[in-house]
């Protein structure tokens, strides 16, 4: 059997208290009696009685004193308390109450009264009892929950982190909507320097979106690095998406591509709102629209990665954002709405229209709540100078790898056409332990070499083209033509010797094309004045990297020699560092 | 009005068992007590001890039945309360004439136990 409930019972006239006593007892209740004030406080502190009954009038401490004390004591713990009194004003009644009595009895003493008051507070006092541990019980549950959802969340952030994003020329606002957020935003550099941006907004919200941004991320991170491109990354994306969501879920995303040398972007859109251009000099808004289905809903054969590739001056902005901008509702249920960004954006002239949007999609929500993620993205196109030279990882120890050898890669047609060779390249000369300091400078040399044999030499595209603003778009139009009907090859040679701490690494490249006049095209270009042509950037970036280039027979082979001496390059760290 | 209440009593009989003869001493005790307090109040004109005496015994009082000493009590007592001196020596005349009776009766029923 329960241990008896404990009942105190304070009452300095000894015939009611008697009474009350065995009244109280014989209902079963443990009694300790009290014959004052002072004597009930410190009974109560002595036996912790479950239930108090207490008269209210008693020299020394009255019984008001002693309700408000003992309800002090109790802190947590409902202790029920039952004045005994003649009282019957209503304010003095109500006296009783303020000072924390529960229930009142009234002499003559009724035993059947008193038996169904004590009975009601103690089942409220059960009933205390126990919402106080469910109540426990809920917030341990929770405070676990909260835990775990935190640990998940430093996994989280360590896959999707933003890093890339921290330079002054981006600025982002994302505002989680759970402890996930549905919305995903990456960054990274490709070994060439251009900055990869991935904005994605998974359906749903927390636990769910941010399973799928995690391998999202990963191949982001990984094929970004390894030079891959924003198509080959899509593709993967959307394959790995396709095989891990469950049915009717997906992720809505914007890749973007931004090459500082050329002073390009190139996108892909599949079912985000437009990104929107904003020009240095003119008024005229861009669309980056929606032009293919979101990740992770068709199938790879189907799949089209196609990306379009836009002219972005230095001082340019694109503004990017998810649904839940769009979408954010104000009080009566109205959505911010895309016509109002794209005005807020055409309002903004040539400053950063950054902070109005955002204060103006807070404005709008007011105290409504967010029901999306809310992400908001701005970067500005700057020169390869405001950039600033990206420190290449340090790789301290040089372990032995390969220091003289040769290697001969040619592409077909149908290589040419579905292929990326760089990546592969790539990994092959950063076999060379004293070649990846010099990571970025080899990748640009190796996409610039491809590009120009591929899109000039076997394709025979001109790339005076791109001269106008309008051209830029023409150019990469018949690039896309001129891709599907290809046929021809291009072949890389390599020569790498390592001699001490010199080296050199040769790479020649001669495609099925023509060829060209070279020796007319390196003297007008010693005579324009720098960067007014968009053709000819590349051939001066590779000069600028590279000991040497030389065409030779008519045009249709390049060689250049990447030269490098521990000793140049200590002097070139230590004048970077002064 | 009665004196004592039967039915009271009887229930006070049912529920004491053995300690009703106890009960009704502590009440002879308790009263006497209590009264010659608030007569030693009245004289040196301490109303507020007067009124809780007279509160005290009006409680005792009504618990074993004696519903008119009872009444005369609770006059006594609002009279002390409100300070009306004129009434006070009244007042604890008629709780002393009750009072006399009640103990008569409680005396009685504890020597039939």
């Amino acid at each position: 059997m329960a241990d008896p409930i404990r009942v105190l019972v304070a009452d300095d006239n000894d015939v009611d208290r008697m009474l009350l006593t065995t009244i109280v007892r014989k209902e079963g209740y443990e009694v300790q009696e009290a014959v004052d004030g002072f004597d009930a406080l410190r009974k109560f502190v002595e036996h912790r009685p479950q239930m108090v009954l207490l008269d209210a009038m008693m020299p020394g401490l009255d019984g008001f004193e002693v309700a408000r004390r003992i309800k002090e004591q109790a802190g947590e713990e409902f202790v029920p308390i039952i004045f005994l009194t003649s009282l019957t004003a209503a304010d003095e009644l109500a006296r009783c109450l303020d000072a924390g009595g529960d229930d009142f009895l009234s002499k003559p003493y009724n035993k059947v009264i008193l038996k169904a008051k004590l009975n009601a507070l103690h089942r409220m006092r059960t009933l205390h009892v126990t919402m106080q541990e469910q109540r426990d019980e809920i917030s341990r549950h929770h405070a676990h929950l909260i835990q775990e959802q935190e640990a998940a969340k430093a996994v989280f952030d360590n896959v999707a982190h933003t890093g890339g994003l921290d330079v002054p020329f981006v600025r982002y606002l994302i505002s989680p909507l759970a402890i996930f957020n549905g919305d995903v935003l990456v960054a990274a550099r490709n070994p060439a320097g251009d900055l990869y941006v991935l904005l994605g907004d998974f359906t749903g919200h927390g636990l769910t979106a941010a399973i799928g941004a995690m391998p999202l991320a990963e191949i982001f991170y990984g094929m970004t690095q390894k030079g891959f491109t924003p198509g080959e990354i899509l593709r993967e994306a959307n394959r790995k998406l396709l095989g891990i969501l469950p049915k009717g879920y997906f992720c809505c995303a914007l890749m973007l591509v931004f090459n500082f040398h050329k002073g390009t972007v190139e996108f892909w859109n599949g079912g985000l709102p437009p990104a929107v251009l904003m020009r240095a000099r003119g008024h005229d808004l861009l669309h980056l629209t929606s032009s293919h289905l979101p990740l992770g809903i068709v199938s790879e054969e189907r799949f089209d990665a196609s990306t379009r590739v836009l002219e972005m001056a230095a001082g340019d902005r694109l503004l990017m954002c998810t649904d839940g901008i769009i979408e954010a509702r104000d009080a009566r249920g109205q959505a911010f709405g895309f016509e109002r960004f794209d005005q807020i954006i055409g309002a903004a002239a040539a400053d950063s229209p950054f902070d109005r949007l955002k204060q103006a999609v807070y404005r709008h929500m007011g105290a409504s709540g967010r029901d999306d993620d809310l992400t908001l993205v701005e970067i500005t196109m700057v020169t390869p100078e405001q950039l600033g030279r990206d420190a290449a990882p340090v790789e301290p120890e040089r372990p032995a790898g390969s220091e003289d050898w040769q290697l001969s890669y040619e592409l077909g047609p149908r290589s040419l056409r579905a292929s990326n060779p760089l990546p592969l390249l790539q990994h092959i000369v950063m076999e060379v332990p004293q070649l990846r300091s010099h990571a970025s400078a080899i990748y640009t040399v190796l996409a610039e070499l491809y590009s120009n044999a591929l899109e000039h030499g076997v394709m025979g595209l001109d790339s005076s083209l791109k001269a106008s603003a309008s051209g830029f778009s023409d150019y990469y139009q018949a690039r896309a033509r001129a891709l599907e009907a290809l046929d021809g090859f291009v072949r890389f040679e390599f020569a790498c010797q390592i001699d001490g701490s010199r080296g050199s690494l040769r790479i020649r490249v001669r495609d099925s094309g023509p060829g060209f006049d070279h020796a007319a095209r390196i003297r007008e270009l010693s005579l324009e004045p720098r960067g007014t042509a968009y053709f000819g950037r590349g051939l001066r970036l590779l000069n600028n990297l590279c000991h040497s280039l030389e065409y030779r027979g008519c045009g249709n082979e390049v060689e250049v020699v990447f030269a490098w001496s521990d000793e140049a390059d200590g002097a070139i760290e230590r004048r970077a560092a002064r | 009005m009665e004196r004592l209440n039967d039915a009271l009593l009887d229930e006070l009989r049912d529920l004491m068992e053995d300690a009703f003869p106890s009960l009704l001493q502590t009440y002879l005790r308790d009263s006497e007590l209590q009264f010659m307090a608030a007569r030693d109040a009245l004289a040196s004109g301490d109303l507020e001890s007067l009124g809780r005496c007279a509160h005290s015994l009006k409680g005792a009082s009504s618990n074993i039945g004696a519903v008119q000493l009872a009444e005369y009590c609770c006059e006594l007592e609002r009279s002390a309360r409100q300070a009306r001196r004129e009434r006070l020596p009244l007042a604890l005349e008629l709780v002393s004439d009750e009072l006399r009776e009640v103990r008569a009766a409680v005396e009685a029923l504890y020597r039939a136990c």
